[in-house]
């Protein structure tokens, strides 16, 4: 998984939302050792304070958390992931609302649409397993 | 840190003189070799012999006596480009970025210079030895040195190897103020933003020519004056002694000003490319 | 204590102003860009840090010394032209700078060199210009220095290695230690800095950090410079 950054907002708040996806995706498991500031720095291609302080956050969410000396983990609490998989998901489907209310979408037309929608994904993932 | 520096620059300055000090030293016994062949009878009987003698023993010995001058001039040659090349130019950069003074990046390349100008002398009096030598020779030298001693010994007041450490020393001194000549318009030149090397020239020039002209002057109404003065009363071994003293330090006063204007723009007036 | 700090900074060349009363700081842990178009006194200034040139006026301390030797003892220079003694083999060059800098870090330098498959033995003359260049970078970022100066390390790259080159910066971070690169290729390094200075016409026109210029502006650096610098 590629990082990637978009120009219009803080590298660190990008850092933070793509290492929680990390997390959520499963790339990261529960009590996975991340590895040190300096080389997911340089994976990212970010700066090493950039990094640091985006971890910082992290671990104040209680998403990862540093021992002394062993280094910086993935929580082992399955419950707090579960909760940031759904706190993602929202967010997911309100930036998603928003937009199709700016097309001037409807409740029920957006609910049939995402009906469709997932129908035929699901068709399509029949036909090419 | 002078001797790492040193070190540097022995390392980048013996790659072309130990090359030339050895070919000096192999035309000289080049030279010696057609020599020996040229008292061949049969050689010298044979048609085109002689031709053949004189043409190897001319080569030959134009080339050692370009060799000797060569080793000097290249001493000279070095001393110069590397003090641009490797204070003025881009590698500028690095040595005036070293934790190191001004003086020791100067110094540096005048022990350097000094001591291939002395090797060049050493190696050219080497090459001449081996090009003449054989034992009667050596004994001959041997009684010549002796000779040549007492003389001193007895002209000098015992003061023979005085006289020679006088002009060891003014042939030190005589190589500081040589590079030094060409340090001090190049400093200068290489402070202007383009040009440099047109600058640099002029100013060897102008240099040169106020020398000459403070020489002059110096000339015309001092040198008199002490002559009347002293040499009255001085014993000529005295009056030699003066003499040399009176020349290394004068040249040494011009050198100590062509080091202080090379100093002072290396470091207020650095602008490398 | 600020690693880099300069109080009305002028230097003239001629009838040019290169300088002209240039006021800054740089704290120690922070990899920080100079950025401006060219002339507008990015090099002066990373110079005049370097003691290779003198001020006309105002005032610039290096881990609070005027530049000099004690300066130069703390400070890793990576100039914008290759500077190195051509002659020289890898292994001589780092001979040279164990010699004169006692934070040199052989190890360090002799991994980079074996990552790039770099042969100690061979002379600098023998290689390619980017390859040079890359053994210059090594050799500086090699030095455990208080401030690495680098004038302009990606300029006239390819991408390769310019990510090489900003690559080694990241690896090479110390949190003792200040980074200062200059550059007029903003969207390339921007990533990797904690702050921005913008200079213009040998003056500070604001110093902030990426993320601050980001979080206010809702641009990236290089968006906010192209609109700074409009011809």
């Amino acid at each position: 998984m590629p990082w990637e950054f978009r120009e219009d907002a803080p590298i660190y708040t990008q850092l933070i939302a793509q290492i929680q996806q990390r997390i959520v995706g499963g790339l990261l498991g529960p009590g996975a050792r991340l590895p040190s500031v300096r080389d997911l720095a340089a994976e990212a291609g970010v700066n090493p304070n950039t990094m640091q302080r985006a971890l910082t956050e992290l671990e104040r969410e209680g998403i990862v958390h540093s021992q002394r000396t062993a280094g910086r983990f993935v929580t082992e609490d399955a419950e707090r992931i579960r909760r940031l998989r759904e706190e993602l998901a929202r967010q997911q489907v309100k930036d998603f609302l928003e937009g199709m209310c700016q097309l001037g979408f409807r409740r029920a037309e957006i609910l049939a649409l995402i009906t469709q929608e997932a129908d035929e994904n699901a068709e399509g993932e029949e036909k090419t397993p | 840190m002078l001797r790492k520096l040193l070190k540097q620059e022995f390392r980048a300055t013996a790659r072309v003189m130990l090359p030339l000090y050895l070919v000096t030293f192999v035309l000289a016994l080049a030279v010696r070799l057609v020599l020996l062949l040229s008292q061949n009878q049969v050689l010298l009987d044979s048609v085109g012999g002689r031709t053949l003698r004189a043409i190897l023993l001319g080569v030959s010995v134009t080339a050692f006596v370009v060799a000797t001058i060569a080793t000097f001039l290249a001493a000279l040659i070095q001393a110069v480009l590397r003090f641009r090349s490797n204070l003025l130019g881009d590698e500028g950069y690095v040595m005036f970025t070293l934790p190191v003074s001004t003086h020791q990046l100067v110094w540096a390349k005048l022990i350097t210079s000094v001591v291939w100008f002395l090797g060049a002398a050493v190696i050219d009096v080497l090459a001449l030895l081996a090009l003449v030598v054989n034992l009667g020779m050596f004994q001959e030298f041997g009684r010549f040195v002796i000779e040549v001693k007492e003389q001193l010994t007895a002209y000098l007041v015992g003061n023979g190897i005085a006289f020679l450490v006088e002009l060891a020393l003014l042939f030190v001194v005589g190589c500081l103020v040589l590079c030094l000549n060409f340090y001090a318009p190049l400093a200068i030149g290489h402070s202007f933003a383009r040009h440099k090397l047109l600058w640099s020239v002029v100013f060897f020039f102008a240099i040169q020519i106020v020398i000459q002209i403070i020489g002059g002057v110096f000339g015309l109404i001092a040198l008199p004056h002490l002559w009347s003065v002293n040499f009255n009363f001085m014993t000529a071994a005295a009056a030699a002694h003066a003499m040399m003293w009176s020349s290394i330090l004068v040249t040494a006063i011009y050198g100590a000003i062509l080091y202080g204007v090379t100093l002072y723009m290396l470091r207020k007036r650095l602008n490398l490319e | 204590m600020s690693i880099l700090e300069t109080k009305g900074l002028v230097k003239r060349f001629g009838p040019t102003v290169a300088l002209d009363g240039m006021t800054l700081a740089v704290e120690p842990g922070r990899i920080v860009g100079l950025l401006g178009p060219n002339g507008s006194g990015k090099t002066t200034l990373i110079k005049l840090a370097n003691g290779l040139l003198v001020p006309d006026a105002g005032e610039i301390w290096v881990d609070g010394h005027q530049p000099g030797r004690e300066s130069h003892a703390v400070v890793s220079y990576l100039p914008e032209r290759n500077s190195l003694p051509l002659w020289m083999t890898v292994d001589q060059l780092q001979d040279f700078y164990a010699d004169f800098f006692a934070d040199f870090q052989r190890k360090r330098s002799e991994e980079m060199l074996d990552k790039l498959e770099i042969q100690p033995k061979q002379k600098l003359r023998q290689m390619s210009k980017g390859t040079r260049e890359k053994v210059q970078l090594i050799l500086t970022m090699s030095r455990q220095a208080k401030l690495y100066l680098l004038d302009e390390p990606i300029g006239g790259v390819d991408p390769a290695a310019r990510d090489y080159i900003l690559d080694t910066i990241i690896r090479n971070y110390d949190p003792e230690a200040a980074v200062i690169l200059s550059t007029h290729l903003i969207a390339d390094v921007e990533r990797i800095l904690d702050e921005v200075i913008f200079v213009n016409q040998g003056q500070v026109l604001f110093q902030s950090t990426v993320d601050a210029i980001r979080e206010e502006k809702g641009k990236s650096v290089d968006a906010l410079f192209r609109e700074v610098y409009k011809c």
